[in-house]
């Protein structure tokens, strides 16, 4: 390789006119961007890839062993608070797998789960050949599953954190939990931020920088514009908890005295500076969830999102209004009421997009065709349902006074389970079975997708909807036992028994997509008629995604839609725009959008996109609003040196928890060398 | 023991306005989640158009609607709120000073404010309250963050060291109720747990004029073998009763505060329970918890002391009368 060091794209006069290919040469330029995209075979390649489609299964297959290894934890609980004065757990064991249930549900995997879909989708829903940064991005990922098992080793040595998944201090100072136990949490929290952080600037120069030719903002999908959203709120939200994180551990490892009101500081300023990102974070969980919805709902009713302008301004109000929120999880903490009220306000105005969105989903759903109940559609279903009763909760708690009574109760518990689990779990679910046949080009089960579907929704309300209740009757959260004479016992038996029909329904959706990606039947390349970009590809798709960079006139290139307007869903009498005349000029009838056969997508063809010499990987930049002005640039290859840089980090880590200046010096120094090695590593 | 809290049985106003703005919440979420899923309905149905078109129907069911209700939840927050502001020329309130230790509570009635007692009365882990007059409770936190909660009396309030948090209310129906810590605290924050009993003003006087007198002498040569027990074995470390061990261990702060590490066992057998509600106070369980606190409440900061049978008898004996 002689090329210098890539510190930034290699940008190329932009072609004159576009040369159109001969149809025989085509074959003989996919093989060569075969050959130059394709990952090496064995181990080395494996470890070296950066190939976004590879790192997006990884993270979701890494993200989704959490999510078991979570619902193993919670089913502890839940049996050991099916009966009181139970002694299965005691409050040692109880508190650890409290914690790290909560922590690895919300960090290890629903919020690295949207980095999955992101990784995979984003570059094929906006035409391009990878992320912006694909070894950063291979970072991300690397650090992702090292934070994990650096937390998770705590298990290993009986010292899991249990101070709570928010950690408040004075309890989790080395006054009160002298082992390292919290060490673990604080640093494999600030440990995990990093991938979360690097992931949040990787999707928003790649959604800002590489559309395809054409695809202006307005054209962006919906689900680009949620991970657009979420990863502006990851950037200014993360660094909230990293610091809180770090802030902890130098407390209890350095003898700071931050958080010590014996020494001048303060425990509130731990909980404001966790909850100023610990509010964010469950909307960057809920707007990706979002974007999956408003991609499944349109596809499945076979009609255009309603209002759709209005549900992206919603989305990204959403994001906005979040970070004003945070104090409504200090409502008992003794803060003056003007401050309250205004997070009170913010929380209920922040309903309003929620709204917005709701009915946006209902109305496509009543204007559009009687949809077929495939899973996809179920669990989208199903999140209507469920999140929607959260959403009335959440209402209700954003109510000082009504907060102030059923804060850290059961009802809060009850709240906070309705809208992460159905408000992202449930979109998960639905965009696993979505996408499982383009990932995989495999069909999923027939009927198991169903069935699963059924035990998770009725699993999930006979596991939660009595904790509403419970927690009116006066039952804290995170009690390890209740006496048996307070009245609680029906109704925590029933949710324990719910929470094992849940946790069974999602052992048949591992089932089902571990069975069908190894034995199950091939699937189209579009089977449900999708709207954007990466139903035009083969399933699975090639490494390198487009041959040619598509040119986008529309907002949804797939559905033949010539633009009409800005692409909203339509004038005031429902009709579709232009929608309408493609229909009619291709002799389908209105209101049926089936797949025109020629999309209005233009094949860019031109020697810019010719077989890379050497092997390089070639990309597309755009302008940022119009997606003009194409530049052609060279983009990083496979790299040893973010797994190196990662497990640089967990040596690190080990160090701090350790307290070993040599290891902290040893793995700063290798930290160093991977940095400089990576940078000089030309593509 | 007592029942669970019941945040619907309200028995103070402010928990009264609390309680029945749940239940209007309640009546109009139900309300908008049917029309949820009236339309969910439609959805599934065969397409139709929404007169007025989608968009008239997402910006009114979905902005409008809301903003309505939430303008009308904030002037109901205000208005729920304001219960807990006392009136202008209103009595001066009981104070009762509540501070949070792992994992019991401790209770010091401050003089003053109608209390017809002249000095500081000091309990542990049971709230006497009168009726029909205003209290003020003065929280803070000796050690980690913990929250005071009776589902019946309204708001919570949490305990954070290094500040101190107010809860007012009037209770205006006697009877017992009990509340447990809402702030996760560490090992046994399952078991820290209190009762409240609202009983007419005279009852309380009463009760009152007998917590602030120092403990009873021993009567009997058990009782003053046991007295001498707690006086020379570990208890007096830790635990106060006033009149015989006033000062634990000398830890008497520079301001004459005493830094407190158990609770105070003057009037221990007025209690109803042991080991904050975790049992009830009986011979049996007392002798249990004091043998093996590990046992009753694994996790307890409280040691177990080695004692000889009769030693522990005639403690018992002694504990028992301290009416």
């Amino acid at each position: 390789m002689t090329t210098p060091a890539v510190a930034g794209p290699t940008v190329l006069a932009p072609a004159a006119a576009p040369r159109r290919r001969a149809a025989s040469g085509a074959r003989g330029d996919h093989q060569a961007l075969h050959d130059a995209w394709e990952d090496r075979p064995g181990l080395g390649g494996w470890i070296r890839t950066v190939d976004h489609k590879r790192i997006g299964v990884r993270y979701a297959v890494t993200a989704l062993t959490f999510l078991l290894i979570g619902g193993l934890e919670a089913l502890a609980l839940r049996t050991q608070l099916a009966v009181p004065d139970n002694d299965l757990l005691g409050h040692d064991a109880y508190n650890q797998l409290m914690t790290m249930h909560g922590t690895t549900m919300l960090l290890w995997f629903n919020t690295p789960m949207f980095a999955a879909f992101g990784n995979y989708l984003i570059p094929l829903q906006i035409g391009a050949r990878d992320m912006a940064f694909p070894r950063l991005n291979a970072l991300s990922y690397w650090i992702f599953l090292l934070s994990g098992l650096f937390v998770y080793t705590s298990f290993a040595v009986g010292e899991a954190p249990d101070g709570g998944w928010f950690a408040y201090t004075p309890l989790t100072s080395s006054v009160y939990s002298p082992g390292r136990n919290l060490d673990f949490w604080a640093i494999g929290i600030t440990f995990l931020g990093i991938s979360t952080t690097v992931g949040g600037i990787n999707f928003i120069v790649t959604i800002l920088r590489m559309r395809a030719p054409g695809m202006s903002l307005a054209r962006l999908p919906i689900f680009g514009w949620t991970i657009l959203t979420m990863s502006f709120m990851i950037i200014f939200a993360l660094p909230a908890v990293t610091l809180a994180g770090a802030l902890l551990e130098a407390d209890r490892a350095l003898g700071m005295h931050l958080f010590d009101p014996n020494g001048l500081g303060d425990p509130l300023l731990y909980q404001h500076l966790f909850w100023i990102w610990g509010h964010p974070e469950v909307y960057i969980v809920f707007i990706p969830a979002t974007g999956i919805i408003s991609t499944i709902i349109p596809t499945f009713a076979r009609r255009p999102l309603a209002a759709h302008n209005l549900v992206i301004a919603s989305v990204v109000a959403t994001g906005f209004i979040s970070f004003g929120l945070w104090v409504h999880h200090m409502f008992a903490a003794g803060l003056p009421f003007l401050v309250a009220s205004f997070f009170s306000a913010a929380s209920l105005v922040i309903a309003i997009p929620s709204g917005i969105q709701v009915l946006a989903w209902l109305t496509t759903l009543v204007e559009g065709r009687r949809p077929r109940l495939d899973p996809p559609l179920l669990f989208a279903l199903g999140f209507i349902v469920t999140f929607v009763l959260g959403g009335f909760t959440g209402v209700m708690v954003a109510v000082v006074p009504f907060d102030q009574a059923i804060t850290d109760s059961y009802f809060v518990v009850a709240h906070f389970h309705y809208v992460l689990i159905g408000g992202s779990v449930m979109p998960i679910m639905a965009g696993l079975y979505f996408w499982f046949p383009k990932v995989t080009g495999k069909a999923t089960h027939p009927w198991l997708g169903r069935a699963a579907f059924a035990a998770i929704f009725v699993g999930f309300h006979v596991t939660f909807f009595p904790q509403h209740i419970l927690g009116l009757m006066g039952m804290p959260r995170r009690v390890y036992t209740y006496g048996s004479d307070l009245g609680w016992d029906w109704l925590n038996l029933l949710s324990s028994i719910g929470a094992f029909v849940l946790a069974a329904g999602f052992v048949m959706v591992a089932v089902d997509l571990v069975l069908s990606w190894w034995r199950g039947d091939p699937a189209p390349d579009d089977p449900w008629g999708g709207e954007t970009l990466e139903w035009a590809l083969p399933s699975p798709p090639p490494p390198y995604n487009f041959a040619a960079a598509p040119v986008v006139t529309s907002p949804r290139p797939l559905w033949g839609e010539p633009e009409a307007g800005d692409g909203s869903a339509g004038d005031a009498d429902g009709d579709s725009g232009g929608h309408g005349d493609v229909a009619r000029a291709t002799g389908h009838p209105a209101w049926d959008p089936v797949r025109v056969p020629v999309p209005t997508i233009e094949r860019y063809e031109g020697e810019v996109l010719d077989e890379p010499p050497h092997g390089h990987h070639r990309a597309v930049l755009t302008s940022v609003l119009d997606a003009t002005d194409v530049h052609v640039v060279t983009m990083p290859g496979p790299s040893t040196w973010p797994l190196a840089l990662a497990a640089g980090v967990l040596a690190l880590s080990t160090g701090v928890l350790l307290r070993s200046g040599l290891v902290v010096g040893l793995a700063s120094a290798w930290i160093a060398w991977s940095f400089y090695r990576w940078h000089r590593e030309a593509t | 023991m007592t029942d669970a809290g019941w945040v619907l049985d309200p028995r103070t106003p402010g928990a009264e306005k609390v309680a029945l703005l749940t239940w209007l919440m309640l009546a109009v979420a139900a309300i908008a989640f049917v029309m949820v899923l009236g339309l969910l309905a439609l959805g599934l149905a065969r397409r139709r158009r929404l007169p007025l078109g989608a968009e008239r129907w997402v910006v009114g069911g979905g902005l409008v609607f809301p903003a309505v209700v939430i303008l009308a939840l904030s002037g109901l927050t205000v208005w729920a709120l304001d219960a807990d502001t006392p009136p202008a020329g209103a009595d001066p309130a009981l104070t009762v000073n509540v501070i949070g230790h792992q994992y019991w509570w401790e209770i010091r009635y401050q003089p003053g404010g109608g209390s017809t007692v002249s000095g500081e009365v000091v309990t542990a882990n049971e709230l006497v309250l009168p009726v029909d007059q205003p209290v003020q409770l003065e929280l803070t936190s000796d050690d980690v963050v913990h929250s005071f909660w009776v589902p019946e009396l309204g708001p919570k309030r949490d305990l954070v060291p290094g500040r101190t948090n107010h809860l007012r209310f009037t209770i205006d129906q006697a009877g017992d109720l009990r509340g447990q810590c809402a702030e996760f605290c560490g090992a046994q924050h399952a078991r820290m747990a209190f009762l409240v009993h609202a009983v007419p003003a005279d009852e309380f006087e009463t009760w009152l004029a007998n917590e602030a007198a120092p403990a009873p002498v021993p009567t009997t040569d058990s009782q003053r073998a046991g007295m001498a027990t707690f006086q020379q074995e570990a208890c007096s470390s830790c635990h106060a009763i006033r009149g015989v061990v006033d000062d634990p261990a000398g830890l008497l702060g520079a301001d004459r505060n005493r830094v407190v590490i158990g609770p105070d066992l003057t009037h221990l057998a007025a209690r109803d329970t042991l080991a904050a509600v975790t049992v009830p106070n009986d011979r049996g369980h007392l002798g249990g918890w004091i043998a093996d606190p590990q046992s009753t409440k694994p996790g307890s900061l409280m040691p177990a002391v080695p004692l000889d049978p009769e030693q522990l008898l005639s403690l018992l004996d002694y504990l028992q009368s301290l009416r």
